[in-house]
């Protein structure tokens, strides 16, 4: 189907770094869902990257504030990685939502450890 | 008188002489008596030396002899037994001994008949390992095997193998007794023969009567002594004070002592030189008391012999008491026997009033035997802290003698009214150097043993019997016990886990301390647990033990050392006694083994040494089974997440790609069963129409018992129904509990192995989807992380599930719809594809082709010629039927009418059976061979008119008009059949100035050449005229002066028009000709009436008048004769209004299409009689200001429909940032009528529609007609909402009953459009 999202999970720098592809929305929130949920297990950083996708509304956001709040409840923290003038980062930066969960323009930034450098 | 007073010097003197010389003759004969006495000892000892050396030396050459035999070096026992049958024949009867050199001893003790039987012992203290580790022949000690009886000689020598090594011993004890060993050989003619071996000292009487040990302390003493005085030479010794002469000689590895008692004692031989000296001198003196001396002497003499008779008496006596002491102890075969026999025969010989025997070991209570005067022998036990003297004594080994009965009472004041009468004695005993007992003799009389040299030979004798009997239980029990311990040691070792260690040392202590019951308890989370039961149990035991209230054996785990419960104390009831034995590591007891006795037991201190041993042992032993376990533990964690982890991995990946539900159940059966370790599994798909799950992939339950569980009904009584029933995980960890399950389960899984089984339910938001279950062939433990694993699994498959569920609903949409296209492109082609083919069996042999391209296989058209004879019209290409060999096959007929009403049928066949032809294929089929039937028989009925005119008719139509910028243009000439002539129709398409195009449809009246000429002379005027005129009111004013001057065009009708394609402006007049038809977007189609006027050169058609129509982008206009709508019996109104009906269905088709369907639907006339034109023009679709778009309500149409949004945006120039912002709001607004809208099955649709304002403001509007059941709540829609108000210039939401409106508007930048 087009509308297929990819979660895959992968590990840099002692961090868990979930990359997603593809168009999130209220048919793929929920894959996006249990694939961050999959990749949270055990991880104490949790770099979602959305460089890739294509489409976020708030169905999405709802995704990534919960699993915000699971990484804070099992001690661990959720950071975002996006491209810059993406629908994303316009979704993120509109609702609220980068203010509230470190967002990064690089990937490099996102697993540095915390305090090393500013969101954006 | 002189006389006689000299005679008294001369009679004294020659008295003294005579005196002298008899005396000094008497001394000196005696001397030599005793000299040659001794020289005989010599000789007799020498020679018995040498008799005992040859007696040896000729068994260890028979031995060696049969030592020498191969099958003795070989070992081969079978062979051997030749050799044990010689081994007997030197009346060596007791046992034969094989040792092999490494210390693994082969005992083969010879049975009657023969029969050996071998035994592996160990004799590592044997004196035949000597032989073996020497390499040389030995003869060991003699032991008395029995009292007085007999002495075995160990002989042993050496088993040579190949290189002169040793490998084994051949060994026998000699039994020397009467019968085996000859007086001869071991007879003295002068009383004792002693044979000394090392401390082992035998004295044999002359003649040998019987084999006697002396007292050690004596015969030690008397071999000392002689030692002392014979050293190096064998000769006699005399010994004045014991009277005893002794020789002893020398035999390799023996001293032979022989010993006589003599009947006087002599001084030196430097005295009797001093005496014959002084008689010579002194005779005088001594004359006159020779005689008085002579006297005195022999009376002395006399006494002398009356007391070494008495002596001699009571040394027999005291022999025959000693004998019979020494015989009874060595009779004992336990410290029981020794103390019961020492008590009897110290009290016996003794005359005695009371006798004790008490022993222990140190520490424990003392066990006693007490002989009193009326000879019964009373046994006992006194506690380790009892002061009475036996007790003392055995505890201090001081040694107590009291001459009587008042001094024993003076120190032992308690004893004042029981001590009896007499002497008392309390002697200590030791076993190893340690204090371990007490011989008590109390009242006896002190005169029979003035020197207690008998009551200390009795503590001696009895201390050697016990040291024996102690020895030999102690190193029997210590080894035993050893053993015992190290199988424990090695068994809790070799154990897996801590239970399976537990249950392994429960049972050996078990079997080690005889217990009837044995619990084995382990400290976990601050109470005891109970690990392993040994042993039958009246009743069952605690599984926990806590200190609150505390129990008692919880308190007697908690100290280090062993406790002993008495009965009364005993903290379960049904045992006599009790142990509690902690378990410790270190200092740190980490739990206790109980042991439960139904018999009162005793543990003495060796007992419970032992059991503090196997408390320390096994406490180490199970911690360490405890820390394996804990270890195997966090490691099987550890792998296990990661595993799970894995496994959620593996089939997240394998579904993302499982499309179908049975692509699905596949990964589920092929990857999610083995990985999820089970051996079996099935997937169920729920169906709730019937309630019924129904098995799509894994295994048939129950298949091998014929119960078919295919299709279950979910009422049934199996864990997959509760499963479904419950929306909940069901779990079955074991066999047992499968069993308690219900019966039809038990049926399934017992016949299959199963031991444990999980049915999950494939549930999302509260549907239930399918039934997974798994059947593994173990039990498993389905803890909190297998039943997570699971519970993730089952999600993941509800996930693809579900989304294989929504796809297979879409394609079956898709495909239907797919199909539907295919059907009319392909009724199309055949439409188009047979009309642009000439002859009528080329067009059934198009048709065939047409329909095998992809409708059938295999084509085939028969018809059946006059005499009945089927005749193939036409069939399929080779390239077709190539793979027809293939079957099985589908097949359908058709029956149609063609070729002159000639019956003929359409034979189609599919190879492929999983396509069968259904009713709607044959319905189309019929459908396509009943237009073909047509199309064909207007082929034919072409055929048969004039080439000429067909030819001449296309001619004069001129080549295909083609399509303009903007148009799309298609038409159609369809001559007519009635007669051979050419038709008078014509269509044109006239390119003008502006990009205008002029369109024409006209019909002359009429047929044959003058018509086809009128209608060129007409064609013509057009083509001129069109260019040059205004409007087609003109043209037609025009026409009407052209036919004044051409009679034959009068009267013809015809309809011109110009179209502006990039207006859409149809401008037309129509000149009696039927109206043109429009079909507007979408799916309407409507006839424009204006403009009209009479035919050409007609009466009163001076006035001419026009209209103007606007035709939207995609719009069709369709210019067409009178042969389209006059049909046979139907007014001219019906048959308008039955096109404009069909057309209105064709108004998106292909324009190419348009003009065939036309004529297909309208004719159904085999042969008209009229020709018919028709021209078809579409405006082309120009980018639309206005996007409208309508998708279900369904998640997956929101991407398609940002899609298509996103593309409208991009065709109107729509900057990229707001086409970002745009995308966003309409997607949010899409979700939000997606989500809210409607609440059940099948959802509704959402519409789109926008608009760009001349202002470059977007207009979206978003519409659904469903019913919001509640305002999205503020999270996560509150969010959407948010999100839109921040991205539109305005948001307005309108509800009605039929459903809610989202308006937003955003002024957007555009680039260059």
């Amino acid at each position: 189907m087009a509308e297929q999202i990819e979660v895959a999970v992968d590990a840099a720098n002692g961090a868990t770094v979930a990359t997603v592809r593809g168009e999130v929305d209220l048919n793929t929130a929920s894959r996006l869902q249990s694939g961050l949920r999959t990749a949270a297990v055990g991880a104490t950083l949790l770099v979602v990257d959305l460089s890739g996708v294509e489409y976020l509304d708030s169905a999405g956001l709802a995704v990534l504030d919960t699993s915000a709040r699971e990484m804070h409840a099992q001690g661990g923290a959720l950071r975002l990685v996006v491209s810059e003038d993406s629908i994303v980062t316009r979704a993120l930066r509109i609702s609220g939502v980068s203010e509230m969960i470190p967002t990064f323009y690089g990937f490099d930034e996102a697993v540095a450890p915390i305090g090393s450098s500013t969101t954006e | 008188m002189r006389y006689r007073r000299a005679a008294y010097p001369l009679i004294a003197v020659g008295l003294a002489v005579f005196v002298g010389a008899t005396g000094g003759w008497a001394w000196r004969g005696y001397h030599d008596d005793q000299a040659a006495a001794g020289r005989r000892l010599a000789t007799d000892a020498a020679q018995s030396a040498d008799r005992v050396n040859a007696f040896f030396t000729d068994r260890i050459a028979v031995l060696q002899a049969i030592a020498a035999a191969p099958a003795v070096v070989g070992l081969d026992l079978p062979s051997a037994s030749t050799f044990f049958a010689r081994v007997r024949a030197l009346k060596a009867t007791s046992d034969l001994v094989l040792i092999d050199r490494g210390g693994t001893l082969l005992l083969v003790v010879p049975g009657r008949g023969g029969n050996e039987r071998p035994e592996a012992v160990q004799l590592r203290d044997r004196d035949y390992f000597r032989a073996a580790v020497n390499g040389r022949p030995f003869v060991g000690k003699g032991i008395i095997t029995r009292p007085g009886s007999q002495l075995a000689v160990p002989i042993g020598v050496p088993i040579n193998g190949p290189r002169s090594t040793v490998v084994g011993v051949l060994a026998t004890p000699f039994l020397l007794n009467q019968a085996t060993a000859p007086n001869s050989v071991f007879s003295s003619s002068h009383g004792l023969i002693a044979l000394d071996r090392g401390m082992q000292v035998v004295v044999a009487d002359q003649p040998i009567v019987a084999l006697t040990r002396i007292s050690d302390t004596e015969l030690v003493a008397r071999a000392e002594s002689a030692s002392r005085a014979i050293t190096a030479d064998r000769g006699l010794h005399l010994t004045s004070p014991s009277l005893i002469a002794h020789a002893r000689a020398e035999v390799p590895g023996w001293t032979i002592f022989i010993e006589r008692p003599t009947s006087e004692a002599f001084g030196p031989a430097r005295r009797t030189f001093v005496t014959r000296l002084l008689g010579i001198t002194l005779v005088g003196l001594l004359g006159a008391a020779a005689a008085a001396a002579l006297l005195w002497r022999s009376r002395r003499r006399r006494r002398h012999e009356a007391r070494e008779q008495q002596h001699a008496v009571r040394a027999a006596s005291r022999a025959a008491v000693e004998r019979d002491a020494v015989e009874a102890l060595l009779r004992a075969e336990s410290v029981a026997d020794v103390v019961a026999a020492a008590a009897s025969s110290a009290r016996g010989a003794l005359g005695a009033t009371v006798a004790i025997c008490a022993v222990g070991p140190p520490g424990s209570p003392l066990r006693f035997a007490k002989s009193s005067q009326t000879g019964e022998t009373h046994f006992g036990d006194w506690p380790p802290d009892d002061n009475r003297p036996s007790a003392v004594v055995a505890r201090t080994a001081r040694t107590l003698t009291y001459p009587n009965q008042s001094a024993l009472a003076s120190e032992f004041p308690q004893l004042c009214a029981k001590a009896p009468e007499g002497a008392s004695a309390f002697l200590p005993l030791r076993v190893s150097a340690m204090p371990y007992g007490s011989l008590s003799i109390v009242g006896y009389d002190h005169k029979m043993d003035p020197d207690r040299a008998l009551v200390t030979f009795l503590a001696v004798e009895t201390q050697v019997a016990l040291e024996r009997v102690v020895a030999v239980e102690t190193t029997s029990r210590n080894y035993e016990r050893a053993e015992q311990l190290r199988a424990m040691m090695a068994a809790a070792m070799s154990a897996p886990d801590l239970p399976t260690a537990a249950q392994a040392l429960a049972k050996r202590i078990q079997t080690s301390f005889g217990a009837d019951r044995v619990a084995v308890y382990t400290h976990a989370d601050d109470a005891l647990a109970l690990d392993a039961v040994a042993g039958a149990l009246a009743q069952p035991l605690a599984p926990r033990l806590t200190d609150d209230p505390v129990h008692p054996w919880a308190k007697a785990g908690r100290r280090t050392d062993v406790t002993l419960f008495p009965p009364a104390d005993d903290p379960t009831a049904g045992t006599a006694s009790a142990c509690i034995v902690p378990l410790s590591v270190a200092d740190r007891v980490i739990g206790l083994v109980a042991l439960g006795f139904s018999a009162p037991r005793r543990f003495d201190l060796a007992d419970r040494e032992f059991a503090r041993a196997v408390g320390q042992q096994c406490g180490q032993a199970l911690e360490r089974s405890r820390l394996l376990t804990a270890e195997q533990l966090a490691r099987t964690r550890a792998e296990g997440a990661s595993a799970r982890l894995r496994i959620v991995y593996e089939l997240t990946a394998a579904l993302t790609s499982a499309v179908t539900v049975d692509e699905a159940a596949d990964v589920f059966v092929t990857r999610g069963i083995p990985l999820l370790g089970a051996t079996r599994g099935g997937f169920f798909e729920w169906f709730g129409v019937d309630r019924t799950l129904r098995l799509r992939g894994g295994v048939c339950l129950g298949a091998a018992e014929g119960l078919g569980l295919a299709r279950v009904s979910i009422d049934r009584d199996l864990p997959i129904c509760q499963a479904a029933r419950e929306r909940t995980p069901v779990f079955i960890a074991t066999s047992d509990e499968l069993a308690a399950y219900s019966p039809e389960t038990t049926s399934i899984t017992r016949a299959a192995g199963d031991h444990a089984l999980a049915a999950l339910p494939l549930a999302r938001a509260g549907a239930l989807r399918a039934v997974v279950c798994l059947h593994y062939d173990h039990r498993q433990t389905f803890d909190a992380e297998q039943r997570g694993l699971l519970t993730t699994i089952a999600d993941r498959l509800a996930e693809a599930l579900e989304r294989a569920q929504l796809l297979e609903v879409e394609r079956a949409a898709r495909t239907v719809a797919d199909e539907r296209r295919r059907r009319a492109a392909l009724r199309a082609e055949i439409g188009t594809s047979l009309e642009a083919t000439r002859g009528s069996v080329e067009r059934m042999q198009r048709l065939s082709d047409l329909l095998a391209g992809g409708f059938a296989d295999h084509v085939r058209i028969e018809t059946q010629t006059l005499d009945g004879a089927r005749q193939v019209i036409a069939t399929t290409s080779p390239e077709h039927t190539a793979s027809l060999a293939a079957s099985p096959e589908s097949v359908t007929s058709i029956p149609f009418a063609a070729l002159d009403g000639a019956p003929a049928t359409l034979h189609l066949t599919r190879i492929s059976t999983d396509r069968p032809f259904t009713d709607d294929d044959r319905t189309f089929a019929t459908d396509v061979a009943a237009r073909a039937a047509l199309s064909i028989e207007n082929e034919r009925l072409y055929e048969r008119e004039s080439s000429v005119a067909s030819e001449l008719q296309l001619s004069l139509l001129g080549s295909t008009p083609q399509g303009r910028d903007g148009l799309d243009v298609a038409c159609l000439y369809q001559a007519g059949a009635a007669e051979l002539q050419v038709g008078g129709d014509w269509y044109d398409l006239i390119p003008l100035a502006n990009g205008t195009v002029a369109l024409v449809v006209g019909d002359v009246v009429g047929r044959g050449l003058r018509a086809a000429a009128a209608m060129g002379q007409l064609r013509s005027a057009v083509r001129a005229l069109m260019p040059v005129s205004e409007s087609p009111a003109r043209v037609l004013e025009r026409l009407d002066a052209f036919v004044e001057s051409a009679p034959e065009a009068r009267l013809t009708t015809v309809c011109l028009a110009t179209l502006d394609p990039a207006s859409g402006e149809l401008r037309y007049a129509c000149a009696g000709h039927p109206p043109p038809l429009i079909l507007d977007h979408p799916d309407t189609a409507r006839y424009e009436w204006g403009g009209r006027s009479a035919p050409l050169g007609a009466f009163g058609a001076d006035a001419r008048s026009e209209d103007v129509a606007f035709l939207t982008a995609g719009a069709t206009v369709v210019f067409y004769t009178d042969g389209l709508i006059e049909r046979r019996g139907i007014s001219l109104d019906d048959s308008l209004e039955h096109l404009r009906g069909f057309a209105a269905t064709r108004a998106q088709s292909e324009v190419e299409d348009l003009p065939a369907s036309l004529l297909g639907e309208m004719r159904d006339d085999p042969s008209p009689r009229d020709d018919v034109a028709i021209l078809a023009v579409r405006m082309l679709r120009s980018p639309a200001r206005v996007l409208r778009e309508s998708v279900a309500a369904e998640p997956a149409q929101l991407a398609p429909l940002r899609h298509a949004f996103r593309t409208w945006c991009e065709t109107h120039a729509v900057h990229d940032d707001d086409i970002t912002d745009l995308v966003l709001a309409v997607g949010e607004a899409a979700s939000n009528a997606v989500e809210h809208a409607y609440h059940e099955r099948p959802a509704g649709r959402v519409e789109l529609e926008a608009r760009i304002d001349a202002d470059d403001t977007v207009h979206i509007e978003v519409r659904d007609h469903g019913h919001w059941r509640d305002l999205p709540a503020p999270g996560n829609r509150g969010r959407g909402l948010d999100l839109m108000r921040v991205i539109t210039d305005s948001l307005d939401v309108e509800r009605r009953g039929g459903g809610t409106t989202l308006t937003l508007r955003r002024r957007v930048r555009r680039g260059d459009a």
